[in-house]
Parts: structure tokens; sequence; C-alpha cells
């Protein structure tokens, strides 16, 4: 029953990343992308702590856990640039200076989009582990 | 926001408060987040890594 309801919050940050491309059309870039990111981070956390609950009932080898890790690792590092950057960003906007701001909004930008190409990597693979009607 | 999006975020967080999942809550807050602030983004990055830390502390003495 906790599977289920883990993979159901899966299925619902599915249709809120659905929703968020649609809003996506009307908001401005700063919303857009937390928006993204919001939607890509809570997604790959829920897929996550599905395949954790996975492993720990199934008898999955090591080295399936070791190339899950591999690529949790990977998203874990692209969250803490994303969040790096996106803290430049603030400072950047505080100092009043426009190039400043300009080269950290790049920045923050690249770093989501790399963390969303993560989140995606990591999601795909454990949607090939972990069967939609598991018990 | 446009009633449509409102009609969508509403479906989706009814069926969180049905199945009390805080995952689908937390993608609500942050679809409803008109003016996303510094505390906003690091609360999500927090949500965005709470699994993946635990996960990878139950996993290190296979690594």
């Amino acid at each position: 029953m906790k599977q289920l309801k883990i993979l159901f919050s899966m299925f619902l940050a599915a249709a809120a990343m659905l929703l968020a491309g649609i809003h996506a059309g009307c908001s401005s870039p700063e919303r857009t992308a937390y928006v993204a990111f919001g939607s890509a981070g809570s997604t790959a956390n829920a897929a996550i702590g599905a395949y954790n609950e996975y492993r720990k009932t199934h008898d999955v080898p090591k080295e399936q856990v070791l190339k899950v890790r591999g690529l949790v690792q990977a998203y874990v590092n692209a969250v803490e640039t994303a969040r790096t950057a996106r803290n430049a960003l603030e400072v950047a906007k505080a100092s009043g200076d426009n190039g400043k701001e300009a080269d950290a909004t790049m920045k923050a930008e690249l770093a989501i989009r790399a963390l969303e190409a993560s989140s995606a990597d990591l999601i795909t693979l454990i949607n090939s582990i972990v069967p939609l009607t598991q018990k | 926001m446009d009633p449509a999006t409102i009609a969508l975020a509403t479906t989706i967080l009814s069926y969180a408060v049905k199945y009390g999942i805080p995952a689908a809550r937390q993608i609500i807050e942050v679809i409803h987040k008109p003016n996303p602030t510094l505390a906003d983004w690091n609360k999500a990055f927090d949500t965005a890594e709470s699994n993946a830390k635990v996960f990878l502390k139950e996993t290190e003495n296979l690594a």
C-alpha cells in the first residue's frame, strides 16, 4: 500500500509537470524556472523514495543499487550546484550590477537545466526497475 | 493564474489531501507560488534532495 502511495505521488508529480508546462507560457522567467525545478525535483524525490522502498522488499542485485546510487549522487550534486547558482544570483541582484546579474542569471538557468537532465535520467532508470503494478 | 490551471491544481491537491502524500502537496505549493523568494527556492532544494540523502546514507556501505 505504501508503495502504491509512492507511485501515485509520482503520477501526481508527472501531472504537475504537465501543469507546469501549460502554466509556463504566462509566467516570468524566474517563476518558470522555479516551477520547472520544483516539479522535476519533487518527481525525482518521489522516484528515489519509491526505489529505496522497492530495494528493501525485493532481492535486487548490488550492481543495480550501485547504478541507481551513481545517478542519485549525480542528481544531488546537480541540486547543490543549482542551489549555489541560485544563491549567487540573489547576491548579484542585490549588487545592482546589471552585468553581474546577467551572468548569474545565465549560470543559474544552465544549472537548472543540468538538474532537469539529471532528474530525467534518474526517473527513467527507476521507472524501468520499479513496476507500476507492484504491490 | 487562469481558471483551468486553478481547477487542475485543485484536483491534484484534493488527491494529495485524500491520500496524504506530502510530495504532491509540495508540488502544489510550487505551482501556486506567484513570486518565489530565496527561502522558497531553498525549501524546494531541500525537498528535492531529502529522499536522495536518506538513500545515499542507507547504501553507503555498498559504495
